[in-house]
């Protein structure tokens, strides 16, 4: 145990050493490491905005049932347990009439200076029932409101099908475009990092073969290197979080006069904590296979 | 101790660098293996080394067979062996001291005895008021005995050098086969590739000498 730690000891110490001896070539790598990573953070910001948007949008589905004003006590119970017990129901909120008034009063300001004239309140009392959010919510709509058509005391039932099936068409997209974006990002940073890591690697090549010259193992040749690798791909991805962090705040301070939507849609959430361990867990891999892939050859036995 | 038998290696493009080469070396032995430039003598050298393998024959080291050795064990054929190089090969970015430790760090001694030895082994060539100095900044004599110091400090049972005093003036390279002749009087068998035959005639040892890949002469002890 103790001769594994101070082996572990060694490679920190070596690589550290490395560092300080290659800042030029080793800051290069990070840096085109932490470029790309910063590049992905701002991908997945946006991602995870939109995504966050069209849930939330996604949680206040609901299906509204407009209640005749006729409709009995017994009536109005009915529909609720019915509404209750319906698949694809979170749950059901009753509005009365004063309230849908109150809310017209709020969503048309200048509009409401004509209820007084009508003498009464004409909004009916109606039930809402919130959808499951999911690629569900659509048929559990549909479901709801044929079940409900024609019993006594509803007067109407309404739903926006078409906006249902547009954001779930959208947040299909928001995952599938994410996805696609992360693989892309993914076959850029591999490529570069294996470049840059190549290039440490050649400055190196006369040390390594010094090394093995002297009885040194592949794996204590290699050590040092990988070690580099995983500080290198937490460095770059901390880097990149950060800078995407700081855009995201710049871009709110700047777009303070831009539609509250858009500014909401792209940046009003800092990245998911998924998505950050995410970055740290790309950086750290890309970065320890860069270094193995390019270490492996140059380390290898006759 | 060091014994090839019919040893070849070709090259691609037709260039043959041994061929049919038979040498022994006894254990404590001091020889010279000599011969003009190209002759085989830096091959001969890198196929003890296992850097490369021959195409054909068999080579033996101290009870090892180099050539069917795995790769896996390579490294515990090398560490045997003490190497001495003409461009002294040194790790940069290392200490003198930092150099010569890293031979008893790959056997994995504990740092502090790591230190101990390779401070000693510095004293022995003369170097213990440059330890800390990077080799940039040492002369060309002072690397090569940190390199001598390097291939010693394990206390192999075998020194190989490669044109030890090739980049070295006179009087350097007299200092450094003094330090190789100390080396084989307490055991150590020494094999210095040379073509320097003032040399090897101020030294008196046998000299295995190499033409175009064949030896001439000296292959075996009298």
């Amino acid at each position: 145990m103790s001769a594994l730690l101070s082996r572990l000891r060694y490679f920190v110490a070596d690589a550290a050493d490395e560092w300080r001896s290659n800042p030029g070539v080793n800051a290069l790598a990070t840096a085109t490491l932490a470029s790309v990573l910063f590049a992905a953070g701002l991908v997945l910001l946006v991602v995870d905005n939109v995504r966050v948007r069209l849930e939330t949008w996604q949680r206040d589905v609901r299906v509204e049932v407009y209640l005749e004003d006729s409709a009995t006590d017994e009536a109005r119970d009915g529909i609720r347990r019915r509404l209750s017990a319906s698949p694809g129901v979170s749950r059901v909120a009753f509005v009365t009439k004063e309230e849908a008034l109150d809310r017209f009063r709020r969503s048309f300001g200048s509009l409401a200076d004509l209820v007084p004239e009508l003498g009464e309140n004409p909004l009916p009392q109606s039930f809402e029932a919130f959808l499951v959010p999911g690629a569900g919510a659509a048929a559990a709509a549909r479901s709801v409101a044929s079940s409900l058509r024609g019993v006594p005391g509803v007067e109407d039932v309404r739903f926006d099908l078409e906006w249902l099936d547009r954001l779930d068409a959208s947040l299909r997209l928001a995952r599938a475009g994410g996805a696609a974006a992360a693989l892309a990002v993914l076959s850029v940073v591999v490529l570069v990092i294996a470049g840059v890591v190549r290039l440490a690697v050649h400055a190196r090549r006369e040390e390594i073969d010094v090394m093995l010259l002297v009885g040194a193992s592949p794996a204590l040749v290699r050590g040092p290197f990988l070690v580099s690798g995983v500080a290198q791909g937490l460095a770059a991805a901390t880097i990149g979080i950060v800078l995407s962090e700081a855009s995201r705040r710049l871009f709110l301070s700047w777009a303070k006069a831009a539609p509250r939507a858009v500014v909401d849609l792209v940046a009003s959430q800092p990245l998911s904590l998924r998505h950050g361990l995410l970055l740290a867990a790309v950086g750290v891999s890309v970065g320890t296979a860069a270094a193995w892939v390019a270490v492996r050859r140059a380390s290898r036995l006759p | 101790m060091i014994e090839t038998q019919g040893v070849a290696k070709r090259y691609p493009h037709g260039v043959t660098a041994l061929r049919g080469v038979d040498i022994e070396v006894s254990k404590g032995e001091f020889v010279f293996v000599t011969g003009p430039s190209g002759a085989g003598k830096t091959t001969l050298l890198r196929l003890l080394l296992r850097q490369e393998l021959p195409d054909e024959g068999h080579i033996r080291i101290g009870g090892w067979d180099v050539g069917a050795l795995p790769r896996s064990r390579v490294p515990e054929l090398r560490r045997i062996l003490g190497v001495v190089f003409q461009d002294f090969k040194l790790i940069r970015r290392k200490s003198a001291l930092e150099n010569v430790a890293y031979v008893l760090n790959v056997a994995g001694l504990p740092p502090a005895e790591q230190r101990r030895r390779a401070y000693e082994a510095l004293r022995g060539v003369g170097l213990q008021h440059r330890l800390s100095t990077l080799p940039d900044a040492l002369s060309g004599g002072e690397q090569q005995r940190v390199a001598i110091a390097r291939a010693l400090v394990s206390e192999p049972e075998i020194l190989l050098a490669d044109e030890p005093t090739g980049n070295l003036d006179p009087d350097l390279s007299v200092e450094i086969m003094r330090l190789f002749r100390e080396i084989n009087a307490r055991g150590t068998t020494v094999v210095v590739a040379t073509h320097d035959r003032d040399m090897i005639r101020r030294m008196q040892r046998r000299a295995i000498v190499l033409e175009r890949g064949r030896v001439v002469t000296g292959g075996r002890p009298s």
